[in-house]
Parts: C-alpha cells; sequence; structure tokens
C-alpha cells in the first residue's frame, strides 16, 4: 500500500493546479500533487493556438507553451508528482484529509494538512442538451474534437456543423477548416455569440464561416454514423420555430455549449456549491467554506482566460502554505445585473488590503457602474464600459476598513447618460 | 472609413479607421494592429504535424512571427509534408524561412 504524507495535497495539474502546486512550495510547504492523466498540464496540452499569457507574461503563448512554464518550475521543485493516479475518496479526518487513489502500482492513501481542488470543468454534453433521433456516432464535444486533432493527429470529420458559439467551438471552426473540413455552419441558440469577439473575427470572419445565431440543432439523423441534422430557428424566448426547419448532411456534430465547474470531490466533502457559478462558494483566498480546503481556477467558476485561472492557484497555494486563522465571513449581497460575485464570503479577519474579485453580468450593458458598499458607506467603485456576460471583468477592492460589523453589498447598475 | 475588431488582446476593441485617423483602439497595439490590417493583414498560425514518435503522433507548432493572411493554405499544405523524426524541444525550428519570408515554424511542445 502506497503511504503518502504532505502539508498540501493539489488534485489536477492544469493552470491553476501548477500554479497552486508552485505558490505553495516557494512559500516552503511540502506538496503533493496528483494527475489522472500520464502527463502535466491538463486541457492546456490540447490547446495548441495562441492567445495565452498575456496578463501574465505580456506574451502570447500557446497552451502547451504556457504549461510548459510552470511544468518546468515544478518538475525542478521538491514536489512529489503521481501521474496516472485517479483519486477516489476524499474523507475529513482529525487533522486534515484523506485521499485514496489507484494508480498502476495499485491503491494507496495521502494524508494532508490542506487540499487544494483543481479539477477543472467539464464541457455539457449532447445528453445535457435535448436533440431529437438517433444516437450515431459522429456527435462529439469540441474538446473531443481537439483532442483527436491536436493531439492523436486524426480528423474526426470532413463535414461538420458546429453547435454553440463558445470559444472552443469557435477555434475548432478555424482549425477543423485549416486542415481542410468543411464547416457548413455555426449555430447559436442565443441572439449573441457565446464567445470572445476577436474569437468570433479571427476564428469565423477570417475564413468566412457562417455564424447563425437564434438557430439550434432539433435532431439527429443517421444509424451507425451521423448523416445529417435538422436545424430551426428560435424565437425570442428560444422557442423552437417548426416551420424553419432545414436538414443539412454532415458526418459529425460538435458542441460547444458549454463548460460546467467539475465538483464531483468537492461534493465528497459536502462543499457549499453557489447556484450561479455552479462551482464552491469560496473567500478570497479561494478557501471553502470547509477550512484548510481550497477550490481554485475552472473548478470554482469558469474563466476566459488562463491567466487568471493561474492567478487563483497562486493565491491558494500561498495562502495555504500558512496557518489557518479562524474566518470571519460576511457575506456580500448582490444587487443590479450581477450574474455572480466572487469571493462569494470576505474574510474580513484576514490582514488583506487589496483582495481580487471576479464577476459577470447578467446581460450586455454599455455603459456600467460597480459599487461594493459597507452599509452606506462606498467602499469601492468603478465604471465600465462594454460589460458582457461573456466577459469576465476583474477588480481590486481594498477590504482593509471592513470588520465583523459590516454589511457589505455589490451593486452592478447601468448608467444613462444623455 | 472600415470598422475593424482588434484580435490582440480579449478587449476586442472596435477601431475605426478613416484614411490617417485611427480611433477607437485602447492601446497602441491596437494602433499597429489597424495599420497592418488595413494595409497587408497578418497572423500568426497554429497547426500540428506528425512525428515518429509514438508518445507524440501530432506535434504542435507555430510561426514565430506573422505570417501574410493570403499565405496561410500554402503554409498548412507545406506543413501536411513535414515529418518529424528528431525529439525536438519547444522553440525548435521545424520549418525555416517559409516563403523566404524570414519566418520560422517551431516546435511548441518537448517530444518527451
Amino acid at each position: 500500500m502506497q503511504q503518502f504524507n504532505t502539508d498540501i495535497l493539489v488534485i489536477g495539474s492544469g493552470p491553476a493546479g501548477l500554479s497552486a502546486a508552485n505558490s505553495a512550495i516557494s512559500q516552503g510547504a511540502t506538496v503533493i500533487i496528483v494527475e489522472r492523466e500520464r502527463s502535466l498540464g491538463g486541457i492546456l496540452k490540447q490547446c495548441i493556438h495562441d492567445g495565452f499569457g498575456l496578463v501574465r507574461y505580456g506574451q502570447k503563448l500557446t497552451g502547451p507553451e504556457y504549461a510548459q512554464r510552470d511544468i518546468d518550475v515544478l518538475i525542478h521543485s521538491s514536489a512529489t508528482i503521481l501521474l496516472s493516479t485517479f483519486v477516489t475518496s476524499i474523507v475529513k479526518s482529525e487533522h486534515g484529509f484523506i485521499a485514496e487513489f489507484v494508480n498502476r502500482q495499485g491503491a494507496g492513501n495521502i494524508r494532508a494538512n490542506k487540499i487544494i481542488f483543481a479539477t477543472g470543468c467539464r464541457e455539457r454534453t449532447s445528453k445535457q442538451i435535448l436533440i431529437q433521433g438517433t444516437n450515431p456516432s459522429g456527435v462529439m464535444t469540441a474538446g473531443t474534437a481537439q483532442h483527436y486533432i491536436n493531439l492523436q493527429g486524426l480528423m474526426p470529420t470532413k463535414r461538420c456543423v458546429i453547435l454553440g458559439s463558445g470559444d472552443i467551438g469557435l477555434i475548432m471552426a478555424r482549425r477543423l477548416t485549416l486542415e481542410g473540413a468543411k464547416v457548413v455552419g455555426v449555430y447559436e441558440i442565443k441572439a449573441t455569440p457565446s464567445g470572445l469577439t476577436r474569437n468570433v473575427v479571427q476564428c469565423l470572419n477570417d475564413y468566412g464561416i457562417p455564424l447563425y445565431l437564434s438557430h439550434t440543432v432539433t435532431r439527429v439523423f443517421g444509424a451507425d454514423r451521423l448523416t445529417a441534422v435538422e436545424i430551426c430557428r428560435v424565437d425570442e424566448h428560444m422557442k423552437v420555430i417548426p416551420d424553419t426547419a432545414e436538414i443539412i448532411e454532415c458526418d459529425a456534430l460538435i458542441l460547444s455549449v458549454g463548460l460546467i465547474p467539475e465538483t464531483e470531490m468537492h461534493n465528497q466533502l459536502s462543499l457549499p456549491i453557489d447556484k450561479n457559478t455552479s462551482g464552491a462558494i469560496v473567500d478570497q483566498h479561494f478557501m471553502t467554506l470547509m477550512d484548510n480546503c481550497y477550490s481554485v481556477g475552472n473548478a470554482t467558476h469558469v474563466n476566459d482566460l488562463v491567466d487568471y485561472v493561474s492567478q487563483s492557484g497562486e493565491i491558494a497555494g500561498k495562502h495555504a502554505s500558512c496557518s489557518c486563522q479562524p474566518r470571519f465571513f460576511v457575506r456580500p449581497k448582490l444587487n443590479g445585473e450581477l450574474a455572480y460575485f466572487i469571493p462569494q464570503v470576505i474574510d474580513v479577519s484576514s490582514s488583506d488590503k487589496d483582495i481580487v474579485c471576479y464577476f459577470r453580468s447578467k446581460r450586455d450593458i454599455k455603459r456600467a457602474v460597480i459599487t461594493v458598499k459597507d452599509k452606506d458607506k462606498i467602499v469601492y467603485t468603478k465604471r465600465l464600459n462594454n460589460v458582457k456576460p461573456t466577459e469576465m471583468q476583474r477588480i481590486l477592492v481594498d477590504i482593509s476598513k471592513l470588520d465583523n460589523t459590516s454589511i457589505v453589498s455589490v451593486e452592478l447598475e447601468e448608467i444613462c447618460e444623455n | 472609413m472600415r470598422e475593424l475588431t482588434c484580435i490582440v488582446c480579449p478587449n476586442s476593441c472596435t477601431i475605426t479607421v478613416d484614411g490617417d485617423q485611427i480611433t477607437g483602439n485602447l492601446c497602441n497595439k491596437g494602433r499597429d494592429f489597424a495599420i497592418s490590417e488595413t494595409t497587408n493583414p497578418t497572423r500568426t498560425i497554429t497547426s500540428t504535424v506528425v512525428t515518429t514518435f509514438d508518445s507524440c503522433p501530432a506535434l504542435s507548432v507555430r510561426t514565430d512571427k506573422e505570417i501574410a493572411f493570403d499565405k496561410i493554405f500554402a503554409l498548412i499544405d507545406l506543413l501536411k509534408k513535414v515529418k518529424v523524426t528528431k525529439r525536438v524541444k519547444i522553440g525548435d525550428i521545424v520549418l525555416a524561412n517559409v516563403f523566404n519570408s524570414g519566418v520560422n515554424v517551431i516546435a511548441t511542445k518537448n517530444i518527451e
């Protein structure tokens, strides 16, 4: 039986896990990092397009290059790295946590004082959206198509339809086109694209790939392999308009219909989940409501930029390497057009000054103002242009004046100007 | 007059180019992008090439500088003919000076 003891256990070696491990080690902690795949790097390994690292390095890197920078630091550090190792259960013990795992050597366990979940997010699949018809092969998520092409060097389609305009879908539309497939179109049920504007421009417009807004796939055809899909227009309430049905021949339907934080392991510890983010509720150090248990990166909320995923790992890793003092939470009340706000709880017992906060709006707002208040006193306020649900906002809020009598509210409002 | 969406960073600024007048960009990189986009549009291209290594059937690569937009598909055709037989590291040149443009195609991952 393999047995390990450590200060900090990091689960997942994507960008969040790598930076959490590196930052904890740089503060002198002992760290074990567990990865279920054969190599480090998480989903970045298959994200071969560029645009990563503009915030963190001031450079446009590809996914594998971005990951390698953190991997190079980790493999030359004191970290214990367990690859091809799958954590099967986590329980709280008297002094910390016990994680059981399996790998090629058999079963084992890790006793850790603190745990950092860096489990990333999962793609929504065809089972999570309602499509009628048969069950042929050729229906896959954009990430699966990306894995085939970029890691295995295989082409999964000659002629395809992409459902959903999330960033991976847009990036795969370009990638498939460059590799010689015909992308008939990208179909989005909403009236606005889900991905970043720059990706609509450089992935679709550059290659003349049409984007059909307010359209969706309503049926798939084919016995063994997909042969066609049925597309319909939808009205302003996203209800299908039946007489708009159109059949499009294709051998693949590629789905880019959203990402959901992976919280299976969080659930084993019964950590409270925020219904707005679908991830764990965290404080400004990404510690969950359970002491010494952290949740970072896309496992907590789906980010647009990897740079901020890494940053959350850094914050948590650094904090986890210090001893945990009793916390006192204030829970900001959200008002106005906020879809979510992180941290969901603020630990006012900490000596923090500026804390990083992330939020998204419920709808497109041309001119907006975000205000953080303690009762009626304004703690922070900033005007913002072009706030969109698809583009995460990030602000630094000075919380040094907050204490355990604070009643905090956060408000995102539209500014009407003449 | 032309309206562009800047693709340099996620801000995705809407830039208006009217003769010498460039407006709407939040930074100088946006200005450079607008000039290049209206005179000689270029892109960084990322793709994969095949290798002889079982551990790495597809090696990811990118251009080390931007190449002319109208050369993209010709470059992809060139990359289809490449087969990497030696272990490479990030930054190693896989294809040098494509189309005599001074642009190299470099590896973006290590073959372990």
